[in-house]
């Protein structure tokens, strides 16, 4: 009888010390998160980002255009990882540096372009160039007495950069630094820098 | 709500988008033939305002019967425009230059040229003209320096308001008398000399502009238009009828009495 009691308490026992050892275990091995999210689980599609940056006129044209603030905007898909569409819509206003007597004035200058992107994704960075082709529009004339706008206000305008885009922990969104140059073809010396962050959503 | 949002992007858009328009040719003083001195400068610019079509003259004829206007209604209205003059000056003697830049002109219908508006019967040292529509301070130039300045939209919707009343309605009839009272006063602040114009007037625009420039020494200006053109009335670039005459002086409708 002694014996049977004996055994029905050490089988108790053995049962309390297994189960605490068991409950310590399942929170000493729960897995630990990975050190990168999979960049195949990023959301792929359509997109939309918005940019804040400056255009810093170069060359000609910089010596009669101070740097001005930028805004942007592009819309594009994802056609595969590496490779994406879209158009960018870019908006920035400077002082002009004019001659007297034109002096203390200001224009805008709006970029309508259509770009590819070529992406490298390497964990949660990437690596883009980017280029494409559109319509450069001065908001005036401002420019035509220095020369460099000659009546129209419009020109044929070639973009081309490079950037890095930094994924969040979120799928859909990414933040990003690029620089762009713009050439504006029928302004005499239309050469221009485009430095700008984004905030990117796809969806 | 959406439709609303969106007009006011595009007028934002598009509103304040200005032409620069550069200059017949810069104004230059030159030593004085008699006496000594310099002689004042002058030079006429005209807005290139392009011609209505039949329509827009109908338009016109149509609004001066709505409002019951005396007058025809302008096809260069002030609304139309907002115009900025820009210019700048540059002593090219070896001495201080004191310099005064005078802008008078007309609007389509006529011009305001101060000596013409001298009273006759007046005693000889109450004969003097008229004050100039718009005016710099004197101008203190060192030599070979600059100066620049401005007359602003708001001067140029002021003097349109002013050319109205000396042109075609001065106050009480009296041609004379008007410029006196109202280049004096600030069209929003006192109503004196505009007793003339009818309630629903609407102002033709001043788009002559005459400079002179008066100087003790041999100084050049150069000046550059800015307009924002509201309603597309602005000449396109080569267009040659125009719709402002050209001519050096076109007299007003109601022009002061000669002695």
């Amino acid at each position: 009888m002694i014996r049977l009691r004996l055994a029905l308490l050490l089988a108790l026992g053995m049962t309390m010390v297994s189960t605490a050892r068991e409950a310590a275990a399942q929170v000493i091995a729960e897995p630990a998160p990975p050190p990168f999210p999979d960049p195949k689980k990023f959301a792929k599609g359509p997109f939309a980002s918005g940019e804040l940056g400056a255009v810093v006129f170069l060359g000609k044209a910089g010596r009669y255009a101070d740097p001005g603030v930028a805004f942007g905007v592009r819309l594009g898909y994802d056609l595969f990882r590496w490779l994406d569409v879209q158009v960018h819509v870019l908006g920035e206003s400077s002082n002009a540096a004019t001659p007297p007597p034109q002096l203390g004035q200001s224009f805008q200058t709006y970029l309508y372009a259509g770009e590819v992107r070529l992406k490298l994704q390497i964990h949660r960075f990437q690596l883009f160039a980017e280029g494409g082709a559109g319509l450069a529009q001065l908001s005036s004339n401002v420019l035509d007495q220095a020369g460099i706008t000659h009546g129209s206000r419009f020109s044929v305008a070639v973009v081309g950069g490079a950037g890095l885009d930094y994924h969040t922990l979120n799928r859909h969104f990414s933040v990003g630094l690029g620089a762009d140059y713009v050439w504006m073809s029928q302004f005499t010396g239309g050469h221009a820098l485009s430095l700008a962050a984004y905030l990117r959503y796809t969806r | 709500m959406r439709a609303g949002l969106l007009v006011i992007v595009l007028a934002a858009y598009g509103c304040n988008d200005p032409t620069y328009l550069g200059e017949n040719a810069p104004i230059e003083t030159q030593p004085a033939m008699m006496g000594g001195g310099f002689a004042p400068a002058t030079g006429l610019y005209v807005l290139p305002v392009r011609k209505p079509t039949q329509t827009e003259r109908q338009a016109l004829q149509k609004l001066q019967q709505q409002l019951m206007l005396p007058d025809a209604v302008p096809w260069t209205q002030a609304r139309d425009f907002d115009i900025e003059i820009e210019w700048s000056l540059k002593n090219l003697d070896s001495m201080n230059a004191t310099v005064i830049v005078a802008l008078d002109g007309g609007n389509e219908f006529g011009d305001y040229v101060p000596g013409a508006y001298i009273d006759p019967n007046a005693n000889a040292e109450d004969q003097a003209p008229p004050p100039d529509l718009l005016t710099t301070e004197p101008l203190v130039i060192a030599p070979g320096a600059m100066a620049s300045g401005v007359f602003r939209e708001d001067d140029l919707q002021e003097s349109a308001v002013d050319l109205e009343a000396i042109t075609r309605y001065p106050s009480g009839g009296d041609a004379l008398a008007t410029p006196f009272m109202v280049i004096e006063h600030r069209s929003g602040v006192s109503g004196i000399g505009l007793e003339g114009v009818p309630p629903n007037d609407i102002t033709p625009a001043h788009v002559r502009y005459a400079f002179t420039v008066s100087a003790d020494a041999h100084v050049i200006m150069d000046y550059a238009v800015r307009v924002r053109d509201h309603n597309g009335k602005l000449a396109k670039p080569g267009d040659k009828d125009l719709y402002v005459n050209p001519a050096a002086t076109v007299a007003p409708p109601i022009a002061p009495p000669t002695p």
